[in-house]
This record gives structure tokens, C-alpha cells and sequence, in this order.
């Protein structure tokens, strides 16, 4: 084994060197030399794939291209697969129980309620509608009489569906 | 000191260089979430699990993520799991031919969201950490910089190269002579060999020679780790291929045209602002780090909108900060309390 003395030596002209070949590989001509090499490599191994290929062709036997093709047809289907199964899970998330911490009523119970009371409201105001319609029934005989009674019986119909809906939330959360 | 015999330290020396395939690397018992095409959701094995916010660990496209993990007493992985965190690795795997159309907005916009959702729905969480390095921490900082993503809470980036200018790699590729988009039309996966010889070549006496020299000094000597060695020498010797568009999208937006730090990356038609990462946020930087200098990530700071800030700059390399002989006593710790503080269950930072 050398002594300390040439070791440090070594070592030393090792640093000095390793700086200066630091500097060579960031020159200018440097980085030249590394891209024409790269694409040197790269055209050599296009030009022999591309001969492998032909001949692999020939014989009518799968090449990697077409297992690479396969690979990625299989790979797609994965993608799509992920996919669908995400979307799977979003809709199957209102119908899954929340837990407890969280303070809001499930988003389809939500729903189903406001369905309700869109029901009600529509079935009270067409009844109210047609009693209307029965105790005083409509002159056609001037436009302006029609108007107002259709402003009327709209006015009516959308107030009556307003209160509907106001007390069918109001019994929907009250029994939750 | 006693020293061997040179023959005897001659065939030792070769045994330790012919045998660094048999080391045991990444040996961490864990267990398979989710799998992807060539992406893996792993979770390790703890019957410690203190903090509730699991971490989620992304490694670089090149290379494997075994360094998080690289052997017994020497893993991050290990350490994480002894100071109590639910731990899951992100494992991009190996692409091959058939994965040349994948593109960073893959990794980006799907792999690492529906990781996260499944390493949220493995650990029963609402929320993460992102622990990213290298290529992964600049992944992690996309996925934060594209949406809100409100199950990130924290985001720790481990020397991420941001801001490219001045770097070497920007000064080999940004030339008319590099043509990229001719390189990636050749091969469907640029070879890992290739690009780690590229790397190597940015200190090529330090990686052909001293590695070599240090080893042969160790043997002569009779103090060489061999299990040191070699699990290093393994994983560097790892180098998966990278995917053709995504090597020509990280080379053109990163290198050649430094979009990131700009804001000018689009991802599928979503544009890439690192104003957006609000998240509590910690970067690591290595003083003494050539592939992503300090000077490259420190831009990130003045970008992001996060108020919970932290920046560790320490001693070292890319890769021996964290995979380094102090890394278990000096960055482990300091990475640990600084998740530690912001893994609660209940307060958010």
C-alpha cells in the first residue's frame, strides 16, 4: 500500500482532475460532440431495428412491434377500465351511507324529498286551479278580462306551490 | 493499520463488484394497495402507526424508488415507520415499448390522483403528505400546481429542480444539434443506461474512477462495507427506460424551453401554476448537488402561495442527503419532525 504522503499526492492530482474534466464535459464543444454522438447512436440503432423488422416481417412472425402494438392496446383498455370504474363509484357514493360526523342529509334524500314536494305543490295547485275554474268560469268575451284572470290563476297557483313546498321541506326535516 | 495482501484485497475487490447484484435492496415488508399498468400503490407493514396523515412517497421517473428503502438501517422508509407514519410508495415501475405515448400528464393528471385516492382510501383518510424527489417531487408540485387538490395537505419536495438555466443538462440539450423529437420518433423508451451514462458523465471522475478508487482503498484496508456498497452500486445500476413523450416533454418543457418555473406547462389544456400550491410546503435542497442545484429549486419559494414554508438546505449530494451515511442521524429527523407537526388528525395547518 502506498505511503500517506504519495496517497494525498494521488488523491489530490485526482481532484485537480476531476475539475478539469468537469470543465470539458460543460464546454461548448463538449455538449456539440454528446448530441451528434446521441443522434449517431440513435439513427444506427433505427437503421438496425428497421432491417431486424423487415426480416421478421418476411418470415410472418410477430415482431415487437406488434407486441408492443398489443401492449398498448391492452394498456388503453386498462385506462378505460380505471375510468369506468371511478365513475362507477361516483355514482354508487349518494346511495352509500354518510358518516356520522358529517351533519348533511345524503344527497339522494335530499333529492327525493324536493321531488315530493314538487308533487304536492303541483297536485294542490291544479286542484285549486280547477275550483277556481268552476265557481267562476272564465268570459271570453274581452281580452283584457282573460289576461287578468290568468295573471290571476297564475299568481294564485305559484303562491299556493311556494307554501307547498315550504311546508313539505319543513315536515321532510323535521322527521329526519 | 493492518492492510491485505494485494492479491487478497485483488479478488475481494472483484467479489464485491461481481456479486453487488445479490444485495438485498428495498427489503421493507409491504404490501400491494393498487396496481396500474406498470404503476404500483404500495403500503409497508407497521404495527406503530401514530399519525393519522398517511405519506406518500414518488420517486423519480429514472432510477428506482428502492432508495427510499435501500437496507436495513440505512432506509428512510424504515426510519418513518419507527417514528410512527402510515407509509405507501408510489412505484412507477418499468415501461416498456408499449407505454411510448405516455406523457407526463399521465403520471401528472391520472397515475399520482388515483394513487392518492387509493392510498386515502387504504389508510381511511381523508388527506396526505406528498413526498416527492427528484423528478417525483417536480410530479408531486404539478399535481399541487394544477388543482387544489384539498387531499394534499402537506407537500415535502426533496431536491426538485425547478428553475433549469445554468444548469448542465439545460447546456447539452439547448442546442439546434439536440434534437429530441428525432431521438424520441427512434425508440418508444429512452434506455435508462443511456440517460444514467449521461448522468455519470456530469462528474465523470468521481463516477468512473474515485467510486472504484474509494472501494479498493476500503478493501486494501480491510474497512470496506460491502453491503454499503453494494446496495448503492445496485440501485444506481437500476435504470428503467423512460417513456418516449414523457422524455421529450421533460427535456423540451424543463430543459430546453424551462416552462415550469414560467408558468407556460399546460396539461390538458390546465395550466401549470405553482402559484396554486398553498399547501403547508417543505424543500429540501443539497448544497453540494449538480443534478438539481440549490440555485434551481430556490425559485419555487418566491412561486408558491403556501404561509407554512420550509426550507432545509444541508451538506451533500443528490442522492447522499438522503441516502447518505448522516442522512439517518442529520435530514431523517428533521423531515420526520416537520411531518410529525403537520400529521395531526384534527388540526390543519
Amino acid at each position: 500500500m502506498p505511503d500517506e504522503g504519495s496517497q494525498r499526492v494521488g488523491h489530490e492530482a485526482e481532484a485537480h482532475l476531476g475539475r478539469s474534466i468537469e470543465r470539458v464535459v460543460a464546454s461548448e464543444a463538449f455538449a456539440e460532440l454528446l448530441a451528434r454522438v446521441a443522434e449517431n447512436v440513435f439513427a444506427l440503432h433505427r437503421i438496425a431495428s428497421a432491417a431486424l423488422d423487415l426480416v421478421v416481417r418476411n418470415l410472418r412472425l410477430g415482431g415487437r412491434q406488434d407486441l408492443a402494438r398489443l401492449g398498448r392496446q391492452v394498456g388503453r383498455a386498462e385506462d378505460k377500465l380505471e375510468r369506468v370504474l371511478q365513475e362507477v363509484e361516483t355514482l354508487q357514493q349518494p346511495h352509500e351511507p354518510q358518516p356520522a360526523a358529517e351533519p348533511q342529509p345524503p344527497a339522494g334524500d335530499t333529492l327525493a324529498t324536493r321531488r315530493a314536494a314538487r308533487g304536492g305543490a303541483a297536485v294542490t295547485a291544479l286542484s285549486v286551479g280547477a275550483v277556481l275554474v268552476a265557481l267562476h268560469p272564465p268570459s271570453v268575451a274581452g281580452l283584457e278580462d282573460v289576461v287578468a284572470l290568468a295573471a290571476g290563476a297564475l299568481a294564485l297557483v305559484l303562491a299556493s306551490a311556494w307554501l307547498t313546498l315550504v311546508f313539505a321541506c319543513r315536515c321532510a326535516g323535521g322527521s329526519k | 493499520m493492518t492492510t491485505r495482501a494485494p492479491f487478497a484485497a485483488a479478488v475481494e475487490f472483484a467479489n464485491v463488484l461481481l456479486t453487488q447484484d445479490e444485495a438485498r435492496i428495498g427489503a421493507t415488508p409491504k404490501d400491494v394497495v393498487w396496481t396500474h399498468r406498470c404503476t404500483t400503490l404500495y403500503r409497508y407493514r407497521s404495527d406503530r402507526r401514530r399519525h393519522p396523515v398517511p405519506v406518500l412517497l414518488v420517486f423519480a421517473l429514472i432510477n428506482r424508488p428502492e432508495i427510499f428503502d435501500l437496507r436495513a438501517g440505512s432506509s428512510f422508509v424504515e426510519f418513518l415507520l419507527e417514528e410512527g407514519f402510515d407509509v405507501f410508495l408510489l412505484d412507477w415501475g418499468r415501461p416498456g415499448d408499449e407505454d411510448a405515448d405516455v406523457g407526463l400528464d399521465d403520471y401528472v393528471c391520472d397515475w399520482l390522483p388515483w394513487g392518492i385516492r387509493e392510498a386515502l382510501r387504504a389508510a381511511g383518510q381523508q388527506d396526505l403528505t406528498l413526498l416527492g424527489w427528484c423528478i417525483g417531487g417536480v410530479l408531486c408540485a404539478m399535481h399541487a400546481a394544477l388543482c387544489e387538490d384539498r387531499r394534499v395537505r402537506n407537500l415535502a419536495l426533496l431536491t426538485t429542480p425547478v428553475d433549469t438555466d445554468g444548469s448542465l443538462y439545460a447546456h447539452w440539450v439547448r442546442r439546434d444539434s439536440f434534437d429530441v423529437d428525432a431521438l424520441t420518433e427512434t425508440l418508444p423508451a429512452m434506455p435508462g443506461a443511456g440517460i444514467d451514462l449521461a448522468n455519470k458523465l456530469m462528474k465523470p471522475v468521481t463516477n468512473f474512477w474515485t467510486t472504484y478508487r474509494k472501494l479498493w482503498e476500503d478493501v486494501q484496508a480491510g474497512t470496506s462495507r460491502r453491503d454499503a456498497y453494494q446496495s448503492m452500486a445496485k440501485w444506481v445500476a437500476d435504470n428503467p427506460p423512460f417513456p418516449a413523450r414523457a422524455f421529450r416533454e421533460w427535456v423540451t418543457w424543463m430543459y430546453q424551453r424551462n416552462e415550469l418555473l414560467a408558468g407556460r406547462i399546460e396539461l390538458r389544456g390546465e395550466r401549470v401554476d405553482l402559484a396554486r400550491i398553498d399547501q403547508s410546503l417543505l424543500v429540501v435542497t443539497a448544497g453540494d448537488d449538480h443534478i438539481a442545484p440549490r440555485a434551481g429549486t430556490m425559485p419555487l419559494l418566491d412561486r408558491v402561495s403556501s404561509r407554512d414554508l420550509t426550507h432545509l438546505d444541508r451538506p451533500g449530494g443528490h442522492i447522499g442527503l438522503m441516502a447518505g451515511g448522516k442522512a439517518r442521524d442529520e435530514i431523517w429527523p428533521q423531515i420526520a419532525d416537520w411531518l410529525g407537526a403537520r400529521s395531526d388528525a384534527k388540526e390543519k395547518t
